[in-house]
This record gives C-alpha cells, sequence and structure tokens, in this order.
C-alpha cells in the first residue's frame, strides 16, 4: 500500500492534533503509522509530519488517540493505561504540541 | 634482416588491405543496418514527394465536397508525418554517434532542418520538407549552453521522442475531424510543430523545463501546508463520506458516489464496467482527499457537495473546537 506524509502544525494543542490527523487518516482513506517532528523544519518552524498509508475501502481502522508527557518522561503508566482501555501502542516518537518538543504516543 | 623486415612490412600491409574494407563495412553498418529498398525506394515509389504534395494541395483547395477535402486532408499529413519521421530517425542515429560534434551557438537553431535534410536519403524527403517548412524561418529558442553541455544524447533524445509522441498523438486525434473543424493549415501548423519537435534545441528546452518544475515541486514540499484548524464537524464530515463509500462498495451502489464526485470535478463514466467503475472511486476519493487536507476551501465544498448527495446528514454542521 501506497505511503504519503502530510504536516501538522505543531502549535496547535494535543487534542488539535488528534483530530487533524483522524480527519486525514478518513479523508485519505488511510491510517497513520507514524508521527514525529518533521525533519525538514528550519530553526523556527514547529511542523509534525505524519507518516499515512493507504486502507482499502472499508477497512478503516479505528479512531487515533494521542498522549503527550514530557520528553525524558516515563512512558510506562500511560502505555498501561491504554492497554487497559484496550488500545494498542502505534507510534512512540518526539513531536511538537503547542510549539514546544514532547514525547508524543499514539495509540489505537 | 632489411628483407625480412620487407617480407614482414609488406605482409602487415596486405592485411591492411584485406581488413580495412571489412572495418569500413562493419562501420558502415554499425549505426543501423542497411534500409531496405522497400522503405526507402532508390526511384521514391511509395514516397511522399513535393509533387504528390502540390498536386494533392491543388486537389483540397479545390475540392468542395467535405469527404473529399478529409481524404486529401489526411494523405497530406499522414504522407508528411512518414516523411518527417523517417529524417528524425536518421537525425537521432547521427546524434548518437556524433554528439562531440554538434556546436552550440547561432547555428545551433539550423540543426533542426538543416542537418535533417542533409542527412536524409537523397533529395527524397528534403524537398517536401523544405515545401511543408516553406516560410518558416526558424523557432526563437534560448539554450543555456553550459545546460547542453551536461545533457546526454539518450535524455535529449528521450525528450524529443516525448515531444513528438504528444504532437503526433493530438494530429491522429485532430484527422477524425471534418476539414471544417481541423483544415490542412492546421494541420499544416501541427506538422511544422512535430517536425520542430525532432530537433535539439527542442528537446533541450523540454529538458529545460522539466528541470524547472522538479525544482518547483520540491520547493512546494518544503512550503506544503501545515493542517490546523479541524473541527469536530469537519472529522464527523469525512468519517461520514468514507463510511458511505464503504457502504456503497458493499452493496455494488454507487449513484450518490458518482454524483457526489461530479460534482467535486472528478465525473466517472457509468457506462464503464463494474470493476472499473470501482477502481476509479477508489482513485477519485484518494485524490480528492488529499486535496481537501490541503485546500480549506475545497473541505468546505466537500461537505456541503457530501450533504447533497446525501452522503452525511444534513445537520452535520462545522463545530468550534471545544475549549
Amino acid at each position: 500500500m501506497a505511503l504519503q506524509t502530510q504536516l501538522v502544525d505543531g502549535k496547535q494543542a494535543l487534542d488539535a492534533q488528534e483530530r487533524a490527523l483522524n480527519f486525514m487518516e478518513q479523508a485519505m482513506f488511510a491510517k497513520v503509522i507514524n508521527y514525529s517532528k518533521a525533519m525538514q523544519n528550519s530553526n523556527t518552524s514547529t511542523a509534525n509530519e505524519a507518516v499515512l498509508q493507504d486502507v482499502p475501502i472499508g477497512q478503516q481502522p479505528k479512531p487515533l488517540h494521542l498522549e503527550a508527557l514530557d520528553v525524558n518522561g516515563d512512558a510506562t503508566q500511560v502505555i498501561n493505561q491504554q492497554l487497559k482501555t484496550g488500545r494498542n501502542v502505534i507510534f512512540h516518537e518526539t513531536a511538537f504540541v503547542a510549539g514546544k518538543e514532547q514525547m508524543v504516543l499514539g495509540f489505537r | 634482416m632489411r628483407r625480412r623486415f620487407a617480407v614482414i612490412t609488406s605482409c602487415l600491409q596486405f592485411a591492411a588491405i584485406l581488413i580495412l574494407p571489412l572495418t569500413i563495412g562493419c562501420l558502415g553498418r554499425f549505426e543501423r543496418p542497411t534500409v531496405p529498398n522497400v522503405v526507402a525506394p532508390p526511384d521514391k515509389t511509395g514516397s511522399y514527394t513535393l509533387e504528390n504534395y502540390k498536386t494533392d494541395l491543388t486537389k483540397y483547395d479545390s475540392a468542395t465536397a467535405d469527404t473529399e477535402k478529409v481524404k486529401l486532408r489526411n494523405k497530406m499529413v499522414y504522407g508528411i508525418i512518414a516523411e518527417i519521421d523517417y529524417v528524425f530517425y536518421d537525425y537521432e542515429t547521427k546524434l548518437y554517434l556524433n554528439q562531440g560534434a554538434f556546436k552550440v551557438g547561432g547555428d545551433f537553431l539550423e540543426l533542426g532542418l538543416s542537418s535533417a535534410s542533409t542527412i536524409t536519403n537523397g533529395a527524397r524527403a528534403k524537398t517536401v520538407l523544405s515545401g511543408i517548412l516553406s516560410g518558416v524561418s526558424g523557432v526563437d529558442l534560448s539554450i543555456d549552453k553550459n545546460f547542453f553541455r551536461q545533457q546526454t544524447v539518450q535524455a535529449i533524445a528521450s525528450s524529443m521522442e516525448a515531444n513528438r509522441d504528444r504532437i503526433k498523438t493530438i494530429m491522429l486525434q485532430q484527422v477524425k475531424q471534418d476539414s471544417t473543424v481541423y483544415p490542412f493549415s492546421a494541420a499544416r501548423a501541427d506538422l511544422i510543430r512535430y517536425f520542430f519537435a525532432g530537433t535539439l534545441p527542442s528537446g533541450l528546452q523540454q529538458l529545460h523545463q522539466q528541470a524547472a518544475a522538479s525544482a518547483q515541486t520540491q520547493q512546494n514540499n518544503l512550503n506544503k501546508t501545515q493542517l490546523a484548524g479541524i473541527t469536530t464537524g469537519d472529522v464527523d464530515c469525512v468519517t461520514g463520506v468514507n463510511q458511505a463509500v464503504a457502504a456503497a462498495k458493499q452493496k455494488g451502489n454507487y449513484a450518490a458516489i458518482l454524483k457526489f464526485l461530479d460534482a467535486m470535478g472528478h465525473p466517472i463514466d457509468k457506462n464503464l464496467p463494474q470493476d472499473k467503475i470501482e477502481e476509479s472511486i477508489d482513485i477519485a476519493v484518494r485524490q480528492l482527499g488529499v486535496g481537501i487536507v490541503a485546500d480549506p476551501a475545497l473541505r468546505k465544498k466537500y461537505c456541503d457537495e457530501a450533504k447533497t448527495a446525501q452522503l452525511i446528514e444534513s445537520t452535520q454542521q462545522s463545530k468550534e473546537p471545544p475549549r
């Protein structure tokens, strides 16, 4: 299945970025497989880059949920909480949230 | 010792005399096989000559019935295309063999006509080409000399062939039209373009444009829109459309989807076989999806048209995100 990349404004709060990713998935008939700060950022840019993979029509996965914590924080507790709700980890990367670098985890 | 040396020298000379014609013969057949007589008859049988062209053009101008005009127009077009094709392939062969010999400068623009003419099979093609190109003084092209030096013959030849194919495709479509829609004067203009498309300047210009377009694409990628401001209503809209398309696929009923795609500028022929319709819908909805990510105005139209086509509830409104 084809891969595409899209940029998301990292100055937004986490919930806005979550909406943006879910919007992309539904609009493009795809799923996000990775999300992190964009590599081509200049010193002042705070863009995040989503990598999307096409999915067959009718096989759209469950919505994506984002959690964020300090870059050097311990993600174990967050992951365990999400696992209890039946979600699995999709990605675990550094990305911009409200303009600042944070550890961002994606669950589905 | 002196006699032995003379014998050896004579043997070498004799061997050279024997080998040389073979070598020349090999070189003569190296660039291409010998052209069969049926392709290029020495007596020009089957060729489209300048006399043929003049005769047909006179008949064309005096003909009144459209069927007669179309027949004559197409005869001239096909005949000249064949002549242009022959000189081009001959020219292309020489280009591969003589890349280093081409000069850059003021005579550049003449390469297309003079080189093609001088390397054709005698006067056969030269005369009809001179006839069709009479009054054409040349094409004003600006070629960066440094750019030329960086290009390979393969790239230039591919570029020329692509240019020619594009114009030939148009002409082959146009000859299906009547003589009012596509008179010979229009065909002549296309034939001139077709000829010059197979010249070195045209090939280089196309490569130059492609390089510029590629650079612009890369620049555009760097400036790609960063998605922001998506509302819950936006998410609901695209989720609804996604589900509607999936449901339509499951039921095999695409009427509403086709209406929606038509309104969004992605029409699909309803008379296509079912599998082709499904394939076309798949491509179209994905392309649209990429489009609305980058374009807020298109996004709004997408949701409005989805409501009109009843893919989503008309009560779904864009809501401001919760604060």
